[in-house]
């Protein structure tokens, strides 16, 4: 029956002892146990034990009056040695009085241990009582708790009539004392009265809680305590962590301060280094250095331009939502495949390529910003830091689906923006398509003015320029599309006046256009 | 290096007493092995002193290879601190009961601040603490530690010196052995002691570092007489120590005449020797009363006795003791005295006595004896005392304790592609044992350098902190997730949608048939979980149960090869004060019986009822306590309130309902037995928790309760005759013998459960949830 995988411990040697136990067993009825416990509620002791000792040591620290001397330490040593002289003659004289009282004192004494004795008895019991009190016979333990009460009471109310006696017989002896000895004498008095109230009361206190008491009364207390209890620990820690996280919060702000500070002066140092070395240090660079000083250089306004284009290029949102047009051309032309790529240039934040992405389409970005093709990396798109015109110029020839470029072209020298074109009629297969987005210069408010707000264009491009350049380089199907046109809402009203129709051709029409062609 | 503080009252080379001298052996010694050691200290001169005279300038002096910082005290109130002390002294010892203060708060409150206190030492304390590697406190009562302690306590090692008196029962004391970061014992009985009196929620922060016995000057300088007797011829037993009644001297004068009566023409001698009045040469023939002797006669006397007794039953540590030991002496210790005893056992370097008889009876066993026998256990002792005694190991423990690093796992994983792995889990409850898993496993998570939250479905208010409410973008793609199930929820399907990946940590279903008599709607419920089960193995790859009992269901419910992760639970949650007024009433001599679990069918709380009703055949002064929630909707509750009705046992059976945990701690502490009949069980915590309160448990032999328990604890592998289980329980209640060897295989099992043993076990999981991302 035992199984055990403890080593030491025997299952025989342990049969056989409850083969003892069960033959020694005793099959009487139970007794009524001595105490049970009915909930988990605390109770209060009803007589205050320690206050009550407390009182009574004091009362005998001073009892023994008249037979020291105090130290009198407060007198130098000749007064002092006069001052306990002085003493001991006043306590020999007032021994009349002081032996009698010393007596006296005794006797009281010893009644109130026997009081409190008693006291305490009538607590236990009580506290018997309460404990023996069980959730299903409450009204039994009422009855027999009012009568242990009734004749406990009566016991105490006895004990205070003998003590009564006891107590006039002893006022009368002592009638002749002095006035000082009475004072003592009232103070006992009071403390025997407040221990005499106090334990009446404790008794009436009892009787009436008991009445009134029900068990589920109790376990609500206890809930509620430790409801409060639980609600304080969460407080307490919530406080904690919440000190804990404003601490942190406050560190951080302080980290992005100092790192942002940090970061110009890193900059303006670097911009100023490399200038220098430009300036004065041609002869030990080699020409390798200075393609990297060069390299570097081109490079320190990056940061900057990802600002700029998040300020003035328009939402990442916006910017997907207007590139959705091109999809039907992509998915037509078949590029966007494994062996017809696209490759877009000049890809900036990349919101192109999240949407090719997102269509399943393969696509791969080249922008010369180091900041924003980390951003594009970090989005998990594929971009590489390289100028387009060397990266395409590093493929082999027909092997792209696409090849697109939004706002790129505006930003191309001419003789490079040729160079681009040569490159992309070569990597392209057959049927390979082209985009170039850039502003529209017929426009006038584009051309004359929002064209400017990107410092690094260089000039309007018109589209019939492109349009002959892209066919003259060998490409079909060429097409322009007016993109990106101003609201209704601003242009000027009057559709029918040839004045309102110009006029809001040239400074309301297309925003930019697309160039779109076909390798054949 | 930062600096280590020794915090004591009063500080000298030549201070009598255990504490005293540890602190000036201590520090000195760490001193000299290139520490930077300070002590804080006040000026008064001793514990004999006024204290509140100041003996000393207040000031720092560097003595000793240390750093003494002196504080002026404080004034005090020495009379109404007396008077607490003289009403402390008298509550009678058997009085004492652990976890019940013998003084309400207020009173002690006046106790420790009456104390030796220094107000000027605990601002230094506020204002430099950062600036010291740790602080020992020693010893534990005055109030310099009590005040002082938790100012600090985040880097505060507590050297109690504890003695079972009424003082170590006051709730200030319980309170700081509660806050200290650690707690340096100086002998195995005091760690003990100090478990029995403040429960398990100590055991993690305990430290061994024992006290060590200067041997420099053994074996030289040995004299041979002393006035008119010769020891190297005499047959002498040897009891060292202050004469007084607290020490147990007339005790063991009297055993001395017993033995005498018995045996008059033994030429055997009791020699006593130490500090205090009156004298025992004479009144009896033969027993010799050298009054205080100087170190050199002392050794002669150790090196020439047969046996020290050592009678006291009250000492956190013996010199003495150590000292006949490092002779080669055997040692008769009180069986009484925990500490004493303790190292008795261990060493096997002597034997125990308790009462009067069993003393004249180690009087007569030595007489009879011959020198061979009993130097056997005296080398034993010698042993022991090396390993323990020996200040150069006695300090490397001290380093150790010190310098022990704080609970980092610190596991690099070899390839880490993941970057969040978070949990979800139905609800999280304060104090509930898988709530506090999943808490381990997010924080060790974090440890290994993820990402890691909790998203539950439910979230107790007590915990708000702790976890978010889980909605369908809490857990991105990439994240892993680890996912708690039992019988299932509305989350269960975002787990199975979860596209990254992801392992199913199974916590059981009990199974439907329990319920179907008391609660069908339930059952259904369960039914339906269990079907639910075999369609997650498709979900889930990785999967593992909380007992090999729960992964083999897995495994059923074809689950791929699934593995074990255990509950861990750690005795720290203990460390708040038990409900008093439970605790004193449950210490009234009578046996308590205590399972805990939630009131379920499959638990079988009725069938305890009946067991217990046969165990009052056996043991008549027993309650039975029946700890747990109670569930709206399940009848069981009533079945099992009319089972006891049935056995007229309404004033023996307990029926709580869910407690707090200072009630829960309460009923674990004052518990004789953890009595389990309970047919399923996933796990069963309750048997881990019970271990740790050194509770022996007895357990039916179902599910996954044998693993659980491995070799500790004791169970029945059949229900046919409750008659002799119930014999079974008071056996292990009753039986000495048998509930040691229990209880020493429990103190080994619930250590393989602690967060550190169980949570590496993650690793694993984690590896293949890596492996998925390739």
């Amino acid at each position: 029956m035992i199984e055990t995988k403890n080593p030491e411990i025997s299952v025989d040697e342990i049969m056989i002892k409850i083969r003892n136990e069960i033959a020694n067993r005793s099959l009487t009825p139970l007794p009524e146990p001595s105490s049970s416990i009915s909930d988990t509620g605390e109770t209060k002791p009803v007589f205050d034990d320690i206050r009550v000792m407390e009182s009574l040591q004091t009362a005998q620290q001073c009892a023994d009056t008249g037979i020291g001397v105090l130290a009198m330490t407060r007198f130098s040593m000749a007064l002092r040695w006069f001052a306990r002289l002085s003493g001991h003659i006043v306590n020999y004289l007032t021994q009349v009085i002081t032996v009698p009282q010393r007596k006296f004192n005794h006797a009281v004494l010893q009644i109130l241990e026997n009081m409190i004795h008693a006291v305490r008895e009538s607590d236990t019991s009580m506290r018997y009582l309460k404990e023996s009190v069980c959730v299903w016979d409450l009204n039994q333990a009422l009855i027999d708790g009012n009568d242990r009460i009734a004749s406990l009471r009566a016991d105490v109310v006895s004990g205070f009539a003998a003590r009564d006696s006891y107590f006039d017989r002893l006022q009368k002896s002592f009638s002749r004392m002095t006035v000082e000895w009475d004072k003592q004498i009232v103070g006992l008095r009071d403390q025997i009265a407040d221990i005499l109230k106090g334990s009446t009361d404790a008794n009436d206190r009892l009787q009436k809680s008991f009445s009134r008491m029900t068990v589920e009364w109790d376990k609500q207390i206890v809930g509620l305590r430790e409801q409060t209890v639980g609600l304080r620990d969460q407080i307490d820690s919530l406080r904690t962590s919440l000190e804990k996280d404003a601490g942190e919060l406050d560190e951080l702000n302080k980290n992005t301060a100092f790192l942002k500070t940090n970061r110009i002066l890193q900059e303006r140092r670097l911009d100023r280094f490399l200038e220098e070395a430009e300036k004065r240090l041609p002869a030990p660079f080699d020409e390798k250095h200075l393609e990297v000083f060069a390299d570097e250089k081109s490079h320190l306004l990056d940061l900057q331009y990802s600002f700029f284009e998040d300020r003035f290029r328009g939402s990442r949102k916006e910017i997907k939502k207007r590139l959705r047009v091109y999809l039907p051309w992509i998915k037509e032309s078949g590029a966007g495949t494994d062996d017809r790529p696209v490759i877009d240039a000049g890809c900036g934040r990349g919101e192109w390529l999240e949407l090719l992405k997102e269509e399943g389409l393969t696509a791969k970005g080249v922008d010369l910003n180091r900041v924003l093709v980390e951003r594009c990396q970090k989005q998990g798109l594929e971009a590489a830091e390289k100028d387009v015109v060397q990266d395409l110029a590093a493929l082999p020839a027909d092997t792209l689906g696409a090849v697109t470029a939004f706002h790129l072209i505006e930003h191309l020298h001419f003789s490079v923006l040729m160079r681009f074109v040569d490159e992309v009629v070569r990597v392209l297969k057959l049927g390979g398509l082209i985009i170039f987005e850039t502003p529209n210069p017929e426009n006038v408010r584009v051309g004359s003015y929002s064209f400017y707000f990107d410092p690094t264009h260089r000039k309007p491009l018109p589209s019939t320029v492109i349009k002959f350049l892209i066919e003259s380089k060998g490409f079909s199907r060429v097409k322009v599309l007016p993109l990106n046109p101003v609201g209704e809402e601003e242009k000027v009203k009057g559709d029918d006046s040839e004045l309102a129709r110009r006029f809001n051709k040239y400074f309301y029409g297309p925003r930019d256009y697309a160039v779109i062609g076909y390798k054949v | 290096m930062k600096r280590i503080a020794f915090v004591i009252p009063w500080f000298g080379r030549n201070l009598k007493g255990g504490a005293e001298q540890q602190a000036w052996q201590a520090a000195t010694r760490l001193a000299r092995r290139g520490h930077e050691v300070e002590v804080l200290t006040t000026c008064c001169q001793s514990f004999f002193e006024d204290w509140s005279s100041n003996h000393f300038s207040a000031g720092t002096s560097h003595e000793h290879g240390l750093n003494i910082r002196r504080f002026p005290v404080d004034r005090r109130d020495h009379k109404s601190f007396d008077r607490m002390n003289r009403i402390l002294l008298k509550r009678p010892f058997p009085e004492l009961k652990a976890g019940v203060p013998p003084i309400s708060w207020e009173h002690s409150d006046a106790f420790v601040k009456e104390n030796i206190n220094s107000t000027l030492l605990t601002n230094y304390l506020r204002v430099e603490k950062d600036s010291y590697h740790a602080f020992i406190f020693i010893p534990y009562l005055y109030g310099l530690t009590i005040n002082g302690l938790p100012i600090v306590a985040e880097r505060a090692f507590l050297q109690p010196c504890l003695h079972d008196e009424a003082y170590a029962y006051l709730a200030q004391v319980e309170r700081i052995f509660h806050l200290a970061k650690g707690i340096l014992f100086i002998s195995e009985g005091e760690q003990l002691l100090a478990q029995r009196l403040y429960g398990p929620g100590i055991c993690q922060k305990s430290f061994f570092t024992g006290g060590g016995v200067e041997m420099s000057d053994a074996g030289k300088n040995q004299i041979d007489k002393i006035g008119p007797l010769r020891l190297d011829n005499s047959r002498f037993i040897l009891c060292l120590g202050r004469r007084d009644p607290a020490k147990n001297t007339d005790f063991i004068v009297e055993a001395y005449a017993r033995f005498k009566e018995q045996n008059p023409c033994s030429d055997l001698q009791l020699i006593l020797a130490g500090p205090g009045t009156g004298s025992f040469g004479g009144c009896i023939e033969g027993v010799v009363d050298l009054g205080l002797v100087k170190d050199d006669e002392k050794n002669g006397l150790i090196a020439n006795c047969l046996a020290l007794f050592q009678p006291s039953r009250n000492e956190s540590y013996s010199r003495a003791m150590m000292e006949a030991w490092f002779h080669g002496r055997p040692v008769v210790a009180h069986r009484d005295c925990l500490a004493t005893a303790t190292a008795v056992q261990c060493a096997k370097g002597g034997w125990l006595a308790g009462t009067l008889e069993e003393w004249s009876h180690m009087f007569a066993e030595i007489n009879r004896q011959d020198k061979k026998q009993i130097a056997g256990f005296g080398e034993n002792g010698r042993c022991f005392a090396k390993e323990n005694a020996d200040w150069e190991k006695v300090i490397d423990r001290y380093e150790k304790a010190i310098y022990s690093s704080d609970n980092c796992y610190r596991v690099a994983m070899a390839s880490k592609k993941l970057n969040e792995i978070h949990q979800l889990i139905p609800n999280l409850a304060y104090g509930d044992a898988i709530s506090n898993q999943a808490m381990l496993i997010r924080d060790y998570l974090r440890c290994l350098g993820y990402r890691s939250e909790i998203f539950v479905k439910h979230l107790d208010q007590r915990i708000t902190h702790e976890a978010s409410i889980f909605n369908q973008n809490s857990i991105s793609v990439k994240a892993g997730m680890l996912y708690h199930h039992s019988i299932g929820s509305e989350i269960t399907i975002f787990a199975v949608n979860h596209l990254g990946p992801k392992c199913l940590i199974y916590h059981n279903i009990t199974p439907p048939e329990f319920f179907e008599p008391f609660w069908p709607d339930f059952a259904s419920i369960l039914k339906k979980g269990l079907a639910d089960l075999k369609k997650l193995s498709d979900s889930f790859t990785i999967s593992v149960g909380d007992s090999v009992y729960n992964a083999s269901e897995l495994e059923a419910s074809s689950f791929n090869n699934p593995g074990v992760l255990p509950i861990a639970v750690c005795p720290a949650k203990w460390s708040h004060l038990p409900n008093a007024d439970l605790m004193r009433r449950l210490q009234d001599g009578k046996t308590n019986l205590l399972f805990v679990g939630r009131i379920v069918p499959n638990k079988r709380q009725d069938q305890l009822v009946e067991t217990f009703s046969h165990y009052l055949t056996m043991d008549s002064d027993a309650r039975l306590i029946i700890v747990g929630q109670i569930e709206s909707g399940n009848s069981y509750h009533d079945h099992l309130l009319d089972v006891i009705t049935k056995h007229g046992l309404r004033r023996y059976v307990l029926v709580t309902g869910l407690v707090s945990d200072s009630a829960l701690q309460a009923y674990y502490r004052t518990a004789h037995l953890f009595w389990s009949m309970s047919e399923h069980e996933g796990f069963c915590i309750p048997l881990i928790e019970a271990m740790w309160f050194d509770v022996p448990v007895l357990a039916y032999k179902s599910a996954a309760a044998p693993e659980t328990l491995g070799q500790a604890g004791i169970m029945f592998n059949h229900k046919e005759d409750l008659v002799r289980i119930a014999a079974l329980a008071k056996l292990v209640v009753h039986d000495g013998k048998l509930k040691k060897k229990i209880l020493k295989a429990q103190r080994s099992r619930r250590t393989d459960f602690l967060p550190e043993k169980v949570l590496p076990g993650l690793n694993k999981l984690i590896s293949q949830m890596e492996e998925q991302i390739s």
